[in-house]
């Protein structure tokens, strides 16, 4: 058996020495950790959802506090943590209020900002279902994100009770208000998701959490997209027992 | 991953929960009358032919699966669970996909309720110390660096009246010596990181990745035990660091006054920024050999530092942008009282935190039992982990 372990310490002595004098600091002059989290929520405001849009919202005003509770009780920090909002409805029903997005809050400095858009968040309208889950969980990939810092972490959680209409049904529509780097089909979203070289997500920092029913697309992207975590509702039935608890120890726990 | 569901021949027997796993959702299961751990993979997932995606994509997310298999086998492949001082590795028995989606599969471990540190006798704390030691210097003999060693890696089995073991779980993150995967795709805990690990991701150089051996499991255990004593990481500036390694990296020190006398040499010399001046996990054996265990029994029960969120310093260090404004506000706002989430989980415990419980009363009698009863070799039927082979699995639904 080849004894690797007498001879293990060696390369990181002589590289210990090298990297950190070719660095041009010494030990003890390396900095922190900085480690960034953006976390978009995507949230289907139609009608259907009026029983938990509530729940929703008083996740996402209280997750600031709470993320860092939990994270806190792991030991573990965050140098910059960011929040957006994209709320959608269906295109194809009432273009006007289809689609709506902040952009990303700095908490808990911008809490202020970020509290009073997601308090006005009201669920109404969309007709009936399909809506438009993919638009609305293309704008969230389409985030500005960190790209700084030494870690990030890049997550998106989309609630819905709904399936989703197809892109094609929408894209190059010429439809008011259509965001114009929407993905025009499922493919290409997929693409936009999951590919190594990540144009759109970064490979190793993307996360996203689906609170949506198992059906098309969701239980699609459920079993072929890498890092996403899907905790499946009963279509027609609403969306029950949101638990902010699960979506923060998800997070929590990957940072 | 549902219950009910048969997964190449493990029927699932609990809800599949991220609880604790990173990049992957686990189950209890069983086969032909065994209990089995299943871990499922978030990540790479295997672009099929039928699935969706364009083509260049998916030839892209082949290689990243390709070599995904490549590491996992070849650590796999390097691990005999019947070699001496293996037998407390919890190594994977079965390696593979279903449809999109890698699994593997470990026995699953008894998990015992541990005492605390300071209820346990100076021979059941030995014990536990050298189980760990052991499983660590099976891994380095191979030339095996854990990458991962954190409390929640570490389970407690008991082995007899009053004797517990330590069990290695979880080599997803390790690695051979030298071949790191790439500083992006560290995962793992921080607060474990050793200076090399913070180090190599902070520089985001790929080309160091032989700076990062076995000494970095060394700094990992050494924050390990004394967690294990004490209830947290050696004490250090929290208004200067994060974590240990930030701290030596920025300067500063570490102090481990905090432990039981006896072993404080010990874990000075594990903790040491440069990797070249730490012990092999050999001497760490050879030193723990020599203390007096007597000593070793902390004197007061361990106590989870917290770190709340006002001193976490998150969200602060950076000069905050200009607050930005929506582009659009939704119509007809109309807010509705709100009911009162329920709080969140407070974990409690120290290792093991797949079963985090209340510590025990524990009288802790003197076993009788000599360090020849620690297990150090599996049967040969269960050594199955060398021969591992990634194999296509098949679904069976839930009835």
């Amino acid at each position: 058996m080849t004894d690797y372990a007498n001879d293990a310490n060696q390369p990181a002595a002589d590289g210990w020495a090298t990297a950190t004098t070719a660095s041009g600091r010494n030990d003890g002059q390396f900095g922190n950790l900085g480690y960034a989290v953006d976390i978009v929520f995507v949230i289907d405001i139609t009608g259907s959802m009026t029983p938990v849009i509530d729940q929703v919202k008083q996740g996402a005003l209280t997750f600031h506090d709470k993320l860092l509770d939990v994270m806190g009780s792991k030991d573990k920090a965050v140098s910059s943590l960011r929040l957006r909002v994209v709320a959608y409805r269906d295109y194809l029903d009432e273009p006007s209020d289809a689609l709506f997005q902040t952009p990303f809050f700095q908490l808990p400095d911008d809490r202020t900002a970020f509290d009073g858009f997601v308090q006005g968040l009201h669920a109404d309208g969309g007709g009936d279902e399909p809506e438009s889950g993919l638009e609305g969980l293309s704008a969230g990939m389409h985030s500005p994100w960190e790209r700084g810092l030494d870690r990030r972490r890049h997550v998106v959680v989309l609630f819905t009770d709904a399936s989703a209409h197809p892109l094609e049904a929408s894209a190059g529509k010429g439809i008011p208000g259509y965001l114009p780097d929407t993905p025009g089909s499922f493919d290409e979203l997929t693409d936009a998701w999951d590919d190594p070289q990540g144009m759109v997500m970064e490979f190793a920092a993307k996360r996203l959490l689906l609170y949506a029913p198992d059906v098309y697309p969701w239980n699609v992207i459920s079993a072929s997209w890498d890092n996403v975590l899907h905790y499946p509702s009963t279509a027609g039935r609403g969306l029950k027992d949101v638990e902010f608890t699960q979506i923060i120890d998800a997070i929590a726990g990957s940072v | 991953m549902k219950i009910g569901e048969v997964l190449n021949g493990y029927e699932i027997l609990t809800a599949p929960t991220n609880a604790g796993g990173g990049m992957c959702q686990w189950s209890f299961a069983t086969r032909e009358g065994k209990n089995y751990f299943v871990k499922m993979f978030l990540a790479p997932k295997y672009p099929l032919a039928e699935g969706p995606g364009g083509e260049a994509t998916k030839a892209r997310k082949r290689e990243v699966c390709l070599d995904f298999e490549r590491r996992h086998l070849e650590i796999a492949g390097r691990l005999d669970p019947s070699e001496p001082g293996s037998g407390n590795l919890v190594i994977p028995c079965d390696f593979f996909r279903v449809e999109s989606t890698y699994i593997k599969v470990m026995e699953r471990v008894d998990v015992a309720e541990l005492p605390a540190a300071n209820r346990l006798t100076p021979h059941q704390l030995t014990v536990l110390l050298r189980t760990l030691a052991f499983s660590l210097r099976a891994l380095h003999g191979k030339g095996i660096v854990h990458g991962d060693l954190k409390p929640d890696n570490v389970l407690f089995a008991s082995v007899s009246d009053g004797i517990f073991v330590s069990k290695l779980i979880d080599f997803d993150e390790a690695y051979v010596v030298g071949h790191p995967p790439l500083p992006q795709n560290i995962v793992g805990d921080p607060v474990y990181y050793s200076p090399e690990v913070l180090w190599y991701i902070k520089e985001g150089d790929e080309t160091s990745g032989d700076l990062l051996t076995t000494a970095s499991d060394i700094f990992s255990l050494g924050l390990l035990i004394h967690t294990l004593l004490t209830g947290d990481v050696p004490g250090f500036d929290r208004s200067e660091a994060d974590y240990p390694s930030e701290v030596l990296l920025t300067g500063g020190t570490l102090e481990v006054r905090g432990a039981p006398e006896a072993i404080q040499p010990i874990l000075t010399q594990m903790l040491q920024i440069r990797p070249d001046s730490r012990p092999t996990i050999e001497e760490v054996i050879n030193m723990l050999a020599t203390i007096d265990v007597s000593q070793l029994v902390p004197t007061a029960a361990p106590i989870r530092r917290t770190r709340t969120a006002a001193a976490s310093g998150s969200t602060t260090r950076r000069p905050p942008a200009s607050t930005p404004t929506p582009t659009a506000l939704p119509p007809r706002p109309a807010p509705l009282p709100t009911p009162t989430p329920p709080a969140p989980p407070v974990l409690r415990g120290s290792l093991g935190s797949r079963r985090r419980t209340a510590e025990p009363d524990h009288e802790g009698a003197e076993p009788t039992i000599d360090l020849s009863a620690i297990p150090e070799r599996r049967d040969e039927a269960e050594a199955t982990a060398s021969t591992l082979r990634i194999s296509m699995g098949r679904r069976t639904p839930s009835s």
